[in-house]
């Protein structure tokens, strides 16, 4: 059976015998590799309607929605009931938007600490001269962080930050 | 059965495995030599050529009649096989332009060309050739198809198949004297 639904060309296959070295021209056009087992086109056929009706049957399973609004026959309903449900999950999205905090922002202890002291008492707390002011001990931190930070991050040369430096005015509190 | 009845039989659902059946018996030997000769072993043919009819099975539904069915299932496997080569040599990192070594070793295992030094040599010519002249060569040499239907599968000018195929010739006679 040729299975070609247009009839080979003589020109062209003149051109390709032409073409071919000497040896392959009157050869038998066959591969030459080695055949298949015996029984295996007989069995191709049953092979793959078994692999099909296997996958078909799994996809089916792994297809079946809970509810499916394809199934509604009424168009109206179908859409009426999908936009409701669209519109339920916009309204519950923000609800519980709104109830959840914001990443990011949490409440953190020390806020939560401070809700539970009354406005009364911070404020007798920072009036005292005792508490309320800065000691020398609250500044330690400061002179443990590396002076030179600023120095290294602005990363330019020396010269230059003094210059700017010498610029800004000098005021003694600072000192 | 023709093509037409198949394709027929096909359309009825509760006749469907029926004229698949038909269809694979029709046309599973041509295109497993097809696969076959691409891939040389016989389990990457078994596999791509399962994977190749049940695309087959799936597009059918919407396949139109403007092609000729065994045009379209070679196109559809020639495919199947120029993406297995391309996979297998990513996979591997061997250079896209040819397919390497073990397709060779493949060849060197095959039982019934192990008695036949100037077929095995055929073949290991015909393996130096970069995939899609390969695929040239096979469907022309061996499938003797029209120079217009490989046209069609292959998605290429005639013009082009017909230079490709005189240059795989040369190759091939190039490496048989050679290696002489």
């Amino acid at each position: 059976m040729q299975p070609f639904n247009l009839p080979p060309d003589p020109a062209d296959e003149a051109a390709d015998r032409a073409a071919l070295p000497a040896f392959l021209r009157d050869r038998p056009r066959r591969s030459g590799l080695s055949e298949p087992p015996a029984d295996y086109f007989d069995e191709l056929p049953v092979r793959l309607l078994t692999r099909i009706r296997t996958e078909e049957l799994a996809r089916r399973k792994a297809a079946v929605p809970a509810f499916d609004l394809s199934r509604l026959r009424w168009p109206r309903l179908r859409l009426a009931l999908a936009s409701a449900t669209l519109s339920a999950a916009f309204m519950g999205a923000f609800w519980l938007g709104r109830l959840a905090p914001v990443a990011g922002i949490s409440t953190t202890v020390a806020d939560t600490s401070l809700t539970q002291i009354s406005g009364t008492e911070l404020v007798e707390y920072l009036a005292d001269p005792v508490t309320g002011s800065l000691s020398a001990a609250d500044l330690t931190h400061l002179s443990s962080t590396d002076q030179a930070a600023d120095a290294t991050m602005l990363s330019l040369p020396s010269a230059d930050l003094e210059a700017a430096l010498e610029e800004l005015p000098l005021d003694e509190t600072y000192l | 059965m023709e093509d037409s009845e198949i394709l027929a039989l096909f359309a009825d659902p509760t006749r469907r495995e029926a004229a698949f059946a038909h269809l694979v018996r029709k046309y599973q030997s041509k295109l497993y030599w097809h696969v076959r000769k691409m891939v040389v072993g016989h389990d990457d043919a078994d596999d791509l050529l399962q994977d190749i009819f049940l695309k087959v099975w799936r597009a059918l539904p919407n396949f139109r009649q403007d092609a000729q069915l065994y045009t379209w299932l070679y196109r559809i496997a020639t495919n199947e096989c120029l993406g297995f080569l391309t996979s297998k040599k990513r996979k591997f990192l061997l250079p896209m332009t040819d397919s390497g070594e073990e397709l060779a070793a493949l060849l060197e295992a095959d039982e019934s060309l192990s008695g036949d030094a100037v077929e095995l040599k055929l073949q290991r010519a015909i393996l130096t050739l970069p995939d899609k002249q390969r695929l040239v060569f096979n469907l022309r040499y061996y499938d003797e198809m029209p120079y217009e239907q490989m046209a069609e599968v292959t998605g290429t000018s005639v013009g082009a198949l017909k230079a490709s195929y005189h240059h795989a010739a040369k190759k091939i006679e190039d490496f048989m004297t050679r290696q002489d």
